[in-house]
């Protein structure tokens, strides 16, 4: 798969993923209109399939796999299409279940946060940009405190060392404070 | 001990580091606390992530809708323009349905001659040619493979360079490389080719040839064969 376009899509801002939206929208809703999906289910199926590439990016599957960006992504929204309309019982379903790639993780249905982490969402939300943005690179996207120092322009790797610290310390405390 | 935790949680320590976690654990209560809070922020930040990643998208989508109504006001003005350009597009234009199909099935073929390896520093005319055409330079691929006409891998070089000729959208000069190419001999590429024929004809328009090419690649049976039968049942 194209390394420019693993790259892009790990990112969560808008600079880098609108190229990707861009280029890809039109196609992938015409082409899930031919299963009577309307415009708006199709974008949303774009939007899960865009998310399901994020996440394989994320967690280095996508390094492994040989098809393009665009026969995976579509892949993604062709298995995707297929539990909407199977659910929905609409026909059309057998039609979609061709040519998927043979290296294709095709998603599961992830299982949801528990009860605590439930309440530690609920507290995270209140820390400021800069804190979850630290985190989330931190312990989600895997990142190494050298990476962020580089990535957000702090001044030292002992900077980021105490920023990420300062944060943990904040969300610790609001949870005591509760 | 800080970095100690964070590479357990991460999932990036040593196994001796795991050991040494895992009996930490065992000992210190507030140890076990530790971890397991950075183990559940960790689940956390990556539902906080999921939902900041589909922010963005519906964002996007926002943004997209309002710049295109924000467009209709110019675009009710320009509608006798439209009707006029819309008329002469549709007398010499290939229809949109065609033109979609097109655009969601086609992809340039994938290098099959010449693996490029990352970091080479000398590379032969043919290994450069393949560089370029990996990295969508293709002018600057074709170039490299117009200086290579006589090689052990010329025949199939054209069905490159009728790739390259689809890139730059130079569709005719493309269909007729291709056929070139399937003619000579026993091109290795035949079902490729077929394949790629097969769209350049769905997009001009040309339904019947492009049902006899797609027909032949089922009855091959060795590339794109469910995709044909797809694209058969849609035309």
């Amino acid at each position: 798969m194209e390394p420019e376009l693993i790259s892009a899509i790990k990112q969560t801002d808008e600079r880098s993923i609108k190229p990707i939206y861009d280029k890809y929208l039109d196609t992938f809703v015409n082409f899930l209109k031919k299963y009577n999906l309307a415009s708006h289910q199709a974008t949303e199926i774009f939007h899960d399939s865009l998310l399901v590439m994020h996440k394989q990016a994320l967690s280095g599957k996508l390094d492994l796999v040989n098809s393009s960006f665009k026969t995976y992504l579509f892949a993604i929204g062709k298995f995707k299409a297929f539990n909407h309309l199977k659910n929905h019982k609409k026909d059309k379903v057998l039609e979609l279940k061709v040519d998927l790639p043979e290296d294709i993780d095709l998603p599961k249905i992830e299982e949801d946060i528990n009860i605590y982490q439930e309440q530690l969402y609920k507290h995270f939300k209140k820390l400021g940009n800069s804190c979850q943005k630290m985190l989330i690179n931190f312990y989600y996207k895997q990142l190494s405190i050298k990476d962020i120092k580089v990535m957000e322009n702090y001044e030292s790797e002992n900077t980021v060392r105490s920023q990420k610290s300062r944060c943990l310390k904040q969300l610790k405390k609001m949870i005591k404070d509760v | 001990m800080d970095k100690l935790i964070d590479k357990y949680v991460k999932g990036i320590a040593t196994l001796d580091e795991v050991e040494q976690v895992e009996q930490l654990m065992q000992d210190d209560p507030d140890m076990a606390k530790e971890v397991s809070f950075r183990q559940n922020l960790k689940s956390v930040a990556s539902k906080a992530d999921e939902e900041q990643f589909l922010s963005v998208l519906k964002g996007i989508e926002k943004n997209d809708k309002v710049s295109h109504s924000r467009g209709y006001l110019y675009w009710i003005a320009s509608v006798a323009a439209i009707l006029i350009i819309g008329f002469i597009a549709f007398n010499f234009w290939p229809n949109k349905t065609s033109n979609d199909l097109f655009a969601t099935h086609y992809e340039p073929y994938r290098n099959v001659v010449k693996p490029v390896t990352r970091g080479e520093t000398e590379m032969d005319s043919l290994s450069q040619a393949f560089y370029d055409y990996e990295n969508k330079n293709y002018d600057k691929a074709l170039s490299y493979l117009n200086a290579l006409k006589e090689r052990p891998e010329s025949q199939v070089l054209e069905f490159y360079r009728a790739m390259i000729y689809i890139e730059q959208e130079e569709f005719d000069k493309a269909y007729q490389t291709l056929k070139l190419y399937t003619s000579q001999g026993e091109a290795k590429l035949k079902a490729q080719s077929l394949w790629y024929m097969a769209l350049l004809n769905i997009r001009k328009g040309n339904i019947e040839e492009a049902k006899n090419q797609l027909q032949q690649l089922i009855d091959l049976g060795t590339f794109k064969a469910s995709s044909a039968r797809a694209i058969l049942q849609e035309l």
